[in-house]
């Protein structure tokens, strides 16, 4: 047997199946690659060998690495997330009884959500003035790969911080913003529990209008894409 | 001998692979027979060549003890050796029944897929198919192994070992369990046996070890029997 057939039979699979994707946040519809049986033998993997923490970040990482590998945009959060279930639903619609083309058919509607993107904390004489948003997919791969580095004390950082746009720290005598993945980090190390109980009320909030969005915890719930 | 029947030697060359748990030659052993029909087909041939029944220890939740059974009773419901042909989007499969290669089951499962759109598939080309289903959706790499399920493993897994017509039937359920189970009904002698049986043959016979070739076990025990009678009765 050559060499040919096999890439004639690999060009014939890779020619059939793609899905369009309407993305609901930039309105525009794409062409991906179907999700094939390397991915789920690759969460495999990472589910049997992983602690919970690595396993969370790691699997984010592949999220985020499956859609890199489909699209070069660089996706808005909500955008980001439907293509994960627009993948799901194209080998099966449904999920724990939830029908993912219905969910699909709804975000064609799709209108934003709402939150409160500015949350002030005063501890002691600094004033926290933190700007929460729903990152890009650049930005949440920037943030897991912090994470991931130091796995151990990150799940929390990376749940928490992927809604942080900045931080402005505010003294008697200085005011600095904070804005890098790095610098968040460092923030992130130092802060009291207290400031990051506050901050993770609000981003709660913003985890709940996406679940009532889409159903589904796509970033915690292993067995999304691995269940099929 | 046909080459339906496992020779002396073959016995003892898998018996000495069990007794050492060579696995992999065992599972090469069991592909060099074909599909897993023609290796089950084989198996009762073998048991069966110089009697009609035999008795075999049976031990389930139901039932313990010696059963004599004859050849219709044993591996019955083999099913038809046949391939189908499976079509989704522009691929076209042909499916056939199993080649036990591997201790690892899924292995065995994917050598169902005989080829896919004319290209044939065979043992030693198995990891280049293994490279086309990773890249198959898993819709349908979900469909292909639903369709194998149905067509082949469902009437593997009606074989009945032991078809004692009565609710101790020993199901043959398609895995390796049961590939193995069968294979050590065949080598059931022990190696320490079969290797003094033939040293007795070749002293007192002048057998030779390709004779060995043309023989089965049964066969050799019985001709290790009348050799006995022969030399009793000329010592009378």
């Amino acid at each position: 047997m050559s060499n040919n057939n096999i890439q004639n039979i690999l060009n014939t699979i890779d020619s059939s199946n793609s899905i369009d994707v309407y993305l609901p946040d930039s309105k525009e519809v794409i062409k991906v690659k179907r999700y094939d049986l390397s991915s789920v033998n690759s969460i495999s993997k990472l589910i049997n060998h992983q602690d919970i923490n690595n396993l969370l970040l790691n699997y984010g990482k592949f999220l985020i690495d499956t859609v890199k590998s489909k699209t070069e945009n660089n996706l808005s959060f909500i955008d980001f997330n439907t293509v994960i279930i627009a993948l799901r639903s194209a080998e099966n619609n449904v999920y724990k009884n939830t029908d993912l083309n219905s969910i699909l058919d709804t975000l064609k509607d799709f209108k934003g959500i709402t939150f409160n993107s500015i949350v002030e904390i005063k501890e002691n004489d600094i004033l926290y003035k933190i700007e929460l948003n729903l990152p890009c997919i650049n930005r949440i791969k920037d943030i897991l790969d912090i994470s991931i580095k130091d796995a151990e004390n990150s799940l929390l950082f990376y749940n928490i911080f992927k809604y942080v746009k900045n931080i402005e720290i505010s003294t008697k005598d200085l005011k600095t913003t904070i804005e890098s993945v790095s610098d968040l980090k460092s923030v992130y190390n130092v802060i009291s529990y207290k400031v990051l109980n506050k901050i993770s009320v609000s981003t709660s909030l913003i985890e709940k209008e996406l679940y009532s969005l889409f159903k589904v915890n796509i970033e915690t719930d292993t067995s999304f894409i691995y269940s099929i | 001998m046909t080459s339906s029947l496992l020779s002396f030697n073959e016995i003892e060359e898998v018996t000495n692979y069990i007794e050492n748990r060579n696995e992999d030659e065992i599972y090469n052993f069991i592909s060099s027979k074909g599909n897993i029909l023609r290796f089950l087909h084989i198996i009762r041939e073998t048991i069966y060549n110089q009697t009609n029944t035999i008795s075999f220890k049976l031990k389930n939740n139901k039932f313990q003890g010696d059963i004599v059974f004859d050849k219709f009773q044993f591996l019955n419901n083999l099913p038809k050796d046949n391939t189908f042909q499976y079509k989704d989007g522009n691929l076209l499969y042909t499916i056939g029944f199993p080649t036990i290669c591997s201790r690892v089951p899924a292995d065995n499962y994917f050598t169902c897929i005989k080829s896919i759109n004319n290209t044939k598939f065979e043992l030693d080309n198995l990891n280049e198919l293994k490279i086309i289903l990773n890249k198959l959706p898993v819709k349908m790499y979900n469909n292909l192994f639903l369709f194998i399920e149905k067509e082949i493993v469902s009437h593997l897994n009606k074989i009945k070992i032991f078809d004692t017509k009565r609710d101790i039937d020993n199901i043959f359920t398609f895995n390796n369990e049961s590939i193995i189970k069968v294979l050590l009904l065949a080598c059931r002698y022990g190696l320490k046996y079969i290797k003094q049986l033939k040293i007795v043959l070749m002293k007192e016979s002048n057998f030779t070890l390709s004779d060995f070739d043309r023989i089965t076990v049964e066969q050799s025990i019985q001709y290790y029997k009348i050799l006995k009678d022969l030399t009793k009765h000329e010592q009378q």
